[in-house]
């Protein structure tokens, strides 16, 4: 019989600190930016994942892995909650998909328009303001740096669909951080 | 802009990584080289994307959640022992945790050589565990060690100074509610623990003191007495390579003075 894979004993808690930043920041953003929520979901996925710790075959891959669970057991909590509010009315078809993006009018971006403080503070307020499905699909790739594809297996969804949820978030971001741009750039003109 | 456009961007959307030269591809590259709205497009893109990157990548873990989160695997590691990692080595471990505890159980916790009481292991076991990424002073020099350790805890200390490892840093943490010093050193690529708690074994001690060894969930523990402190270095490394450092750190204790100044 082939024996588990042998895991020293502070492996796990190592994995954990290398990466502990990017998933308590994931963890904020998929939650909303409630601190509390945040480190519950936490440390319900990191005492998950200590769980399945010994499956953990690819050391290399113990980022992916860890924020697979982190995901899912996010995942998992919202489904249970099951009357979430804010629902994604529906991912678009390839046809639709086309249309959105053949729609996108060149515009200004936050940062043409925000000071570099301003501009984080607000980005990241519009981002928790963002629909769950959408934020998601931005925070995996945008921010942590995730492939499409990764981010498909997290979320449970194909690639496609991964597809238009960045663009419709990322739309979403510039529309809601654009809305204001003229007061805001007259504010700074003050 | 028209429907072309759509297609092209789809086609070429940024996030898709690597594709193959299809001659959809093709098609699209030809129209977004000539196509200044679907320039603009994939270029806006690329700047958002940025502008999100840039301002949502600060966030760091603040130390308390870091904390806690690190008790819970101590907990949780405490409470399914073996079960998280069930191979032939820590089963061989445990089982000379066991064979350990007999043979030296007695005479560890008995009033003839008094150590760390047995509540006291696991928990060295989890402050060792917990050392990475912890606040405390990093540092090699050990007179700087001593200065920052000096100035938080109840008892005076010298930092011992080893050839077989290098000092890393230390921490001050609490020991069954004792303030106590965890002193980090680096063995090869492993790192060890050395751990001075006050408000143990004040009762009669043996003249030299006498090293007992136990291992608990996979570490070694090698501990001595001395009045009122107790010493313990504590690793995932042979027992034999903590009894050399627990032997040279008591060799030094001629010259490095460790005076206990109340509980």
């Amino acid at each position: 019989m082939r024996r588990p894979h042998p895991v020293p004993p502070r492996a796990f808690e190592e994995l954990i600190s290398e990466h502990l930043d990017s998933l308590y920041r994931t963890a904020l953003r998929l939650v909303g930016g409630g601190v509390a929520d945040a480190e519950d979901l936490l440390q319900d996925a990191v005492l998950r994942a200590f769980e399945h710790f010994s499956q953990l075959r690819n050391q290399g891959a113990g980022r992916s892995w860890l924020f697979a669970i982190l995901v899912r057991t996010n995942l998992n909590r919202v489904r249970a909650a099951s009357r979430r509010p804010e629902q994604l009315t529906a991912d678009l078809t390839d046809r639709a998909f086309e249309e959105a993006l053949a729609a996108w009018t060149p515009n200004i971006t936050p940062g043409e328009f925000l000071d570099r403080t301003e501009s984080a503070e607000r980005i990241v307020k519009a981002l928790d303001d963002l629909n769950p499905d959408l934020r998601a699909a931005v925070v995996l790739t945008d921010i942590e740096g995730f492939s499409q594809r990764e981010a498909a297996q997290m979320l449970e969804v194909p690639e496609g669909t991964i597809a238009s949820r960045i663009f419709r978030g990322r739309r979403d971001l510039r529309q809601a951080l654009t809305e204001d741009a003229p007061a805001l750039k007259a504010r700074r003109r003050k | 802009m028209n429907s072309e456009c759509g297609r092209a961007r789809r086609e070429l959307w940024p996030d898709n990584g690597p594709r193959s030269v299809t001659p959809q591809v093709v098609e699209a590259q030809r129209h977004v080289a000539g196509c200044a709205s679907c320039a603009e497009f994939f270029e806006g893109m690329r700047r958002l994307s940025d502008d999100v990157r840039r301002s949502a990548s600060r966030t760091v873990a603040p130390l308390e959640v870091r904390d806690r989160l690190f008790k819970a695997i101590s907990r949780a590691r405490t409470q399914t022992g073996a079960r998280v990692r069930p191979n032939a080595a820590l089963v061989g471990a445990g089982a000379s945790a066991a064979i350990l505890l007999l043979i030296f159980g007695i005479k560890a916790f008995s009033g003839d050589n008094p150590s760390a009481p047995r509540s006291l292991i696991p928990v060295l076991v989890e402050e060792h565990a917990r050392a990475r990424g912890e606040a405390g002073i990093r540092s090699s020099n050990p007179s700087e060690i001593a200065r920052w350790l000096n100035g938080r805890l109840s008892f005076a200390m010298q930092v011992p100074v080893f050839a077989e490892a290098s000092l890393r840093g230390a921490r001050v943490v609490e020991v069954e509610k004792r303030r106590s010093a965890l002193i980090e050193y680096g063995l090869g690529n492993d790192l060890v623990s050395y751990f001075v708690v006050a408000g143990y074994a004040r009762a009669r001690t043996p003249s030299a003191p006498s090293l007992v060894e136990t291992v608990w969930d996979g570490y070694h523990v090698v501990s001595w007495t001395e009045p009122g402190l107790l010493h313990a270095f504590v690793g995932n490394v042979s027992e034999s390579k903590l009894r050399l450092l627990a032997r040279k750190c008591i060799e030094q204790a001629g010259t490095m003075k460790v005076a206990f100044s109340g509980p």
